[in-house]
């Protein structure tokens, strides 16, 4: 069965329906967080204080869903994965980008998303956040000179789980369903103690604030009206109670005893509609179930049983279009060709010791579960080359036409690219070929020499194109030396 | 006048999840994507410095790149953030939440809460642009596909909330 999605990239639809598409999702989307309460600030920062933990149980339940629903679609050939953008990993500005966002959140109470939807619904707060969200990415841009370097750095492309952890993709998905569930099982024990836990907390500081009469309440709107005094006495009561109730929860769990009975928000006025914990089972053993027989039901990426065109591709080794040289490369690198992914066939370490600025590692096992899209033109490179163009019949087999592998592998590269070297006695058009291509290896920091003796090089050889692996890791350590 | 309540509870945070969920499920299958908001940000910012600055803002690569293809106002998120805005309002008026006012706890300011909305927000707008995506587009995005920059992200938000929420306590509990 051919997948039939994504819709808009398999079919032909035009620009005008994507932004149709747009606004309905949109529209959905907003309702789905307003429906949530994640329009409200004070409930969103309840979670940072372990009060409100809508956030978390939202935001797992929604990934949950549509991780379970994308493998399963995946899985049964309608949607190809393939198609679908990941998000692409630069470790550490996502790790201080992650630490500052969350700083910012806690202060502002909203998140990008969620602060369009408290402005939709009149909240003059989700508006300012709007706009110092506005300022901040602004100012950021504004100075992003400074910044570049940092932000280009510790790429991965669009590394996954599976590919980082060695693992299959079913076997992530039902790891990932069962630390949710296991994390909703937990809240559901442990979430009346922390209400209990703030209940008493609110007991307390209204006694100690009895003077002024200030009394801390709920989270409260300002539009004018007035917080009445609560009832100190029952406020005390209820936290007593919810203490006691959550001690017992700590221990046996009482009989009959559901997540709703507990739930101090109910006791205190059903501000939020429960569905209590019957339903809530019924809920999470679909999950559980789907996670489970995603862990054997194999990869979601389509086509490992690939059929090859031989009469196209013999054509296309016969006419030079399978590779590329070094230097050709080397110019698309720094010429920033759009699309393009270098990809590193060989092990960590050797990548670690070397490898091609902009290039990722992905090992010749993961290559059919990567997703790359139909727009990327991909070169791939391994020491010597035999594993680079053994991996491009496999790309073609999977129908990707701009596939190229580095001829000659990394050899050729540190050769030509980063240790160009020219003989003095060279004729003047080869000297003027040699100073551009000069130009190019110091951009890459490599070193062009102009000498008056080749020295040989290690299997200089036309038919040995798998040279030898240790030449090849000692010619790149020596670059790595140099200070790349 | 009573202390405000909402005249409809909110729903289920599971169901509301699972809803959110298959919103995102939808956005895969039809668009080969997922959700977002602050690209939508970056490409106005980017329409603003473009319309201010011409040349400097073509220079710049951060603005250049929502600049280039149908233009930063024609950005696919820009029109998905107008949906989120006119969902989140309806979603209001249906259930009787739409409300002129200004969120805050229970110790602090109306002046000082604005205050905190617009720094926090300027906050996570420099965050945002560090890690190229937010809550929306990042974490639950690329967390429901697996990506590795998107559950690194995830826990660092997570972690950069829990360690700074006790200095701005009084702004909520």
């Amino acid at each position: 069965m051919n997948a039939i999605a994504p819709f808009l990239e398999l079919s032909d639809l035009g620009p005008g329906t994507a932004l149709v598409a747009a606004v309905v999702i949109g529209i959905a989307f907003g309702w789905a967080l307003e429906r949530a309460g994640l329009g409200s600030a004070p409930k969103l920062a309840g979670q940072f204080y372990l009060a409100d933990l809508t956030v978390f149980k939202v935001m797992f339940s929604a990934i949950v869903t549509a991780m379970l629903g994308a493998y399963w679609l995946a899985r049964f050939g309608v949607l190809d994965l393939a198609h679908v953008y990941v998000p692409d990993t630069y470790l550490l500005p996502q790790l201080a980008g992650g630490l500052l966002f969350g700083v910012g959140f806690v202060v502002a109470g909203l998140c990008p998303g969620t602060s369009c939807v408290a402005a939709a619904t009149g909240r003059a707060d989700g508006l300012l956040v709007m706009l110092g969200m506005f300022a901040g990415v602004l100012g950021t841009g504004i100075a992003f000179g400074s910044i570049a370097g940092f932000y280009e750095s510790t790429s991965r492309g669009s590394m996954t789980l599976p590919q980082l952890l060695h693992v299959p993709y079913g076997v992530v998905v039902g790891a990932v369903v069962a630390m949710a569930l296991i994390a909703f099982w937990w809240i559901r024990r442990f979430e009346p103690s922390f209400d209990a836990m703030h209940a008493a907390d609110r007991a307390r500081s209204s006694n100690a604030t009895e003077p002024t009469n200030r009394t801390p309440s709920p989270p409260r709107f300002s539009a004018g009206e007035k917080v009445p005094k609560a009832d100190e006495g029952a406020l005390e009561r209820t936290a007593r109670e919810q203490i006691a109730a959550s001690a017992s929860s700590f221990g046996a769990r009482p009989p009959s005893s559901g997540f709703a009975t507990f739930s101090p928000r109910q006791k205190r006025g059903g501000r939020r509609r429960s569905i209590g914990v019957r339903r809530r089972k019924l809920l999470a053993w679909p999950a559980l179930l789907l996670g489970a027989l995603a862990a054997f039901a194999g990869s979601p990426f389509r086509a490992n049983h690939a059929t090859v065109d031989v009469e196209r591709l013999a054509a296309a080794v016969a006419h030079e279009e399978d590779h590329v040289t070094a230097i050709e490369l080397a110019e698309w690198i720094r010429g920033r060709k759009p699309a393009l992914r270098v990809v590193d066939l060989r092990t960590a370490a050797e990548f670690e010791t070397y490898h091609v600025p902009r290039s990722e590692r992905i090992a010749l096992e993961s290559l059919a579960s990567t997703p790359f899209r139909s727009t990327d033109t991909i070169v791939l490179i391994s020491g010597g080359g035999t594993h680079a163009s053994q991996a491009w019949v496999l790309l073609q087999a999977l129908g990707h036409r701009q596939v190229f592998f580095l001829r000659g592998g990394l050899q050729e590269w540190i050769d030509d690219v980063m240790n160009p070297t020219i003989l003095a006695s060279a004729p003047p058009r080869a000297m003027a070929e040699f100073k551009r291509v000069g130009e190019i290896s110091r951009y890459f920091g490599g070193v062009p020499r102009i000498v008056d003796k080749l020295e040989p090089r290690p299997a200089d050889t036309n038919e040995s194109v798998d040279r030898s692996e240790s030449s090849t890791s000692d010619a790149a350590a020596a670059i790595r030396r140099r200070g790349c | 006048m009573s202390e405000f309540r909402p005249a409809r509870p909110y729903a289920d945070p599971y169901l509301a999840g699972i809803g959110l969920g298959l919103v995102l499920l939808a956005a895969f299958v039809i668009m080969g994507r997922g959700l977002g908001a602050s690209g939508a940000f970056a490409s106005s910012a980017s329409g603003l410095a473009a319309a201010a600055a011409p040349a400097r803002a073509a220079a710049n690569p951060f603005f250049a790149r929502y600049l280039g293809g149908d233009g930063p106002w024609r950005e696919w998120l820009l029109f998905e953030i107008a949906g989120v805005i006119i969902g989140g309002f309806l979603s209001a008026l249906a259930a009787g939440r739409f409300r002129l006012a200004v969120e805050r706890g229970p110790r602090i300011g109306r002046g000082a809460r604005l205050g905190y909305a617009f720094a926090g927000g300027a906050v996570m707008g420099i965050g945002a642009v560090l890690a190229r995506g937010c809550t929306s587009g990042l974490a639950l995005t690329g967390g429901a596909l697996l990506s590795v920059g998107s559950w690194l992200f995830m826990i660092a938000a997570f972690a950069g909330g829990y360690l700074f929420a006790p200095l701005v306590k009084k702004a909520w509990r």
